[in-house]
């Protein structure tokens, strides 16, 4: 009879325009949009020209360094500050008159730069400036040693190494996991809501479900092929997302796809993530028919699902700045905050049979519970036909 | 044979209780076609629901052909047929057949029986032409024949219809009024509430009132009509409403 059940749910469901938008547009859409972005503006190797403002009719040597950057504007100006401010220039540069004078005497001279520390291209394009400036600056310390006969490692007493631990990474896949995690886990969360309103507190309000329960139908098999059917519309939305997802970053993408290494133990990490999202669907399936339970109509669901959902993304931002290598195994006892570890890790190609099983099991925990509530509520009919 | 006895329904609403059934008892006998008189809120629904367990008495037991609804409710189940409104429980997004043929596998009968029960009550409400396509854009008339047959489905032996001509049309409600008579000539029980005197006059031979949750009578239509000296049903649902208050 679950079967039955289930098989009229899901087809009713995928008739309904709202399911197809959610589960198969807004993901095409989001992963087409995002990594496209991505990988046309954020990760674009092609270096953009930068542009630095020098105080006018200066001739110091200093510029001169700068001169032989590549991919560099200098504009003189008469206020390199005011030309940041307005966005002009990415750096301004100002020096005394004086400035070559003193250095050639071994005076001090000083020179100021100007950045905008709310623009990234600007804090960028210091940055460099400033190594350009530091390697001349050094350079001109070590003649000054030379000759005043002294070695210049008298000024290196160590020599220090830093050495990465992670995953060699131009930036794009820490881009992948912030994404993937969350085109994922919004696929899930999105895919099953259309349905879960309107199994629930739709039919509450268009009063089939009173002509449902009138039926000789356990009221256990009717929750359970109505469950069944939010839990794989959620998977199959999460299982689309991240198919599209892989799909848009290895063929349609110039600068992403090499992030994802399936040669090597490819396999186990598709699987893992493949259980970890199908369980999730069920989890948040749960949670969805309590919320569509407590509501009378379509637009209560709504009203009380949609701040479950902003809910759902909150371990998302906790997890942000947290490297793969600092999880704990907190990270995957905690349920929601447990599939975002498990996809970031994933996809950095970590896989840890413990993690997998810690989410695994502590997800099952609770689907029992949430499900068992649901179930409750179910048999009682307050929760369940239309207040008359 | 439907036997109520002391039946009440009580709902917990925050710090209020409220009482939509108080104590009530009656029985109908076996093929009888009996009109449920109340007015909004009085408490008509409660009681259908919880003939069609659907609801659980607050107290109270009601028994069908001897069975207790609460001890075997699956039992109650396939032996009753229910249709809330003239055109509700049916599934838009479906057609009219996949409607019936899916409430036939709710009820277990067989698919190849239900196919030919689909057929059959396809013919029967004049529903061929549209069988096949979705409910979404049917008209309330073929929406009502199509409730119908959902209610039908299974060949019930109790029918309860509540409020099942509100808002159709003269064509409509005409048709329905006939099915109640085919349906009597078949020997079903009928209960079913109205707001419309003629037709409970036209189609019942008995009639409970409730009012407020309270029975204020059940009996026979004729000797209603002797005890009040008068036929005008509605100038005694109200003089009961008003000695009932």
């Amino acid at each position: 009879m679950v079967w039955g059940i289930f098989k009229k749910e899901l087809i009713d469901s995928l008739r309904d325009r709202k399911t197809i938008v959610l589960s198969v547009l807004i993901p095409i859409i989001l992963n087409a949009g995002l990594m496209l972005l991505f990988d046309r503006v954020v990760l674009n190797k092609s270096e953009d020209t930068m542009t630095i403002a020098v105080n006018q009719n200066s001739q110091s040597t200093i510029y001169k360094w700068l001169y032989d950057m590549k991919n560099t504007k200098i504009k003189e100006l008469s206020d390199p500050m005011e030309a940041v401010k307005d966005g002009d220039a990415q750096v301004g540069i100002k020096v005394g008159s004086d400035f070559d004078q003193k250095l050639k005497n071994g005076g001090s001279p000083e020179l100021t730069i100007y950045s905008d520390s709310g623009s990234s291209k600007s804090s960028a394009a210091v940055e460099t400036v400033k190594n350009i400036i530091s390697m001349h600056e050094q350079t001109i310390v070590n003649e000054k040693l030379q000759s005043a006969h002294i070695d210049p490692k008298v000024l290196n007493p160590f020599q220090m190494k830093v050495k990465n631990v992670a995953k060699d990474d131009d930036g794009g896949m820490y881009l992948v996991s912030l994404f993937a995690q969350i085109i994922i886990v919004l696929g899930v969360m999105m895919g099953g809501v259309s349905a879960a309103n309107d199994l629930f507190a739709g039919e509450k309000e268009r009063k089939t479900m009173e002509a449902l329960l009138i039926t000789p139908v356990k009221r256990s098999h009717l929750i359970t092929g109505k469950w069944l059917t939010i839990s794989v519309l959620g998977a199959i939305t999460g299982i689309f997302s991240t198919v599209t997802l892989v799909v848009f970053i290895k063929f349609f993408t110039t600068n992403l796809p090499n992030v994802f290494d399936l040669e090597h133990g490819g396999g186990k990490l598709i699987a893992a993530l493949l259980i970890a999202i199908i369980l999730f669907a069920f989890l948040v399936a749960s949670i969805q028919v309590i919320f569509s339970l407590f509501a009378n109509t379509m637009k209560e669901a709504q009203n009380y699902i949609s701040p479950l959902m902003l809910l759902g993304m909150l371990p998302y931002y906790f997890l942000i700045t947290v490297s793969v290598n600092e999880m704990t195994t907190m990270h995957f006892i905690i349920p929601f905050l447990n599939i975002y570890a498990l996809i970031k890790q994933l996809i950095y190609g970590v896989y840890s049979l413990q993690n997998v099983l810690l989410t695994i099991g502590s997800t099952l925990v609770c689907i029992v519970i949430f499900f068992t509530i649901a179930r409750v509520m179910f048999g009682k009919d307050r929760w369940v036909l239309e207040k008359s | 044979m439907i036997e109520v006895e002391h039946l009440t329904k009580a709902f917990k609403d925050k710090k209020k209780t409220i009482t939509a059934v108080n104590d009530v008892s009656f029985s109908i006998q076996k093929g009888e076609v009996v009109g449920l008189l109340g007015e909004n809120g009085a408490g008509k629904t409660t009681m259908l629901r919880m003939i069609a367990t659907v609801l659980h008495p607050s107290c109270g037991s009601i028994l069908i052909d001897g069975i207790d609804i609460l001890k075997d409710p699956m039992k109650i189940k396939r032996k009753i047929g229910v249709l809330f409104g003239s055109e509700t429980g049916l599934y838009e997004r479906l057609t009219a057949r996949e409607n019936l043929l899916y409430f036939a596998k709710l009820y277990g009968i067989n698919n190849h029986e239900a196919k030919g029960k689909v057929e059959q009550l396809s013919v029967r409400f004049g529903m061929k032409e549209y069988l096949d396509r979705r409910v979404a854009g049917f008209s309330k008339g073929m929406r009502q024949k199509v409730a119908i047959a959902r209610t039908l489905i299974h060949d019930p032996e109790v029918i309860l219809f509540d409020e099942p001509t509100t808002g159709l049309d003269i064509t409509s409600a005409n048709m329905f009024r006939q099915l109640i008579h085919e349906l009597r000539t078949e020997g079903k029980t009928i209960i079913f509430s109205s707001h419309i005197m003629e037709e409970v006059k036209l189609l019942c031979e008995s009639v409970i009132m409730i009012h407020k949750g309270e029975l204020v009578y059940h009996g026979k239509l004729r000797d209603l009509y002797a005890e009040e000296k008068s036929e005008d049903l509605n100038d005694i649902f109200m003089s009961r409403l008003v000695e009932g208050a």
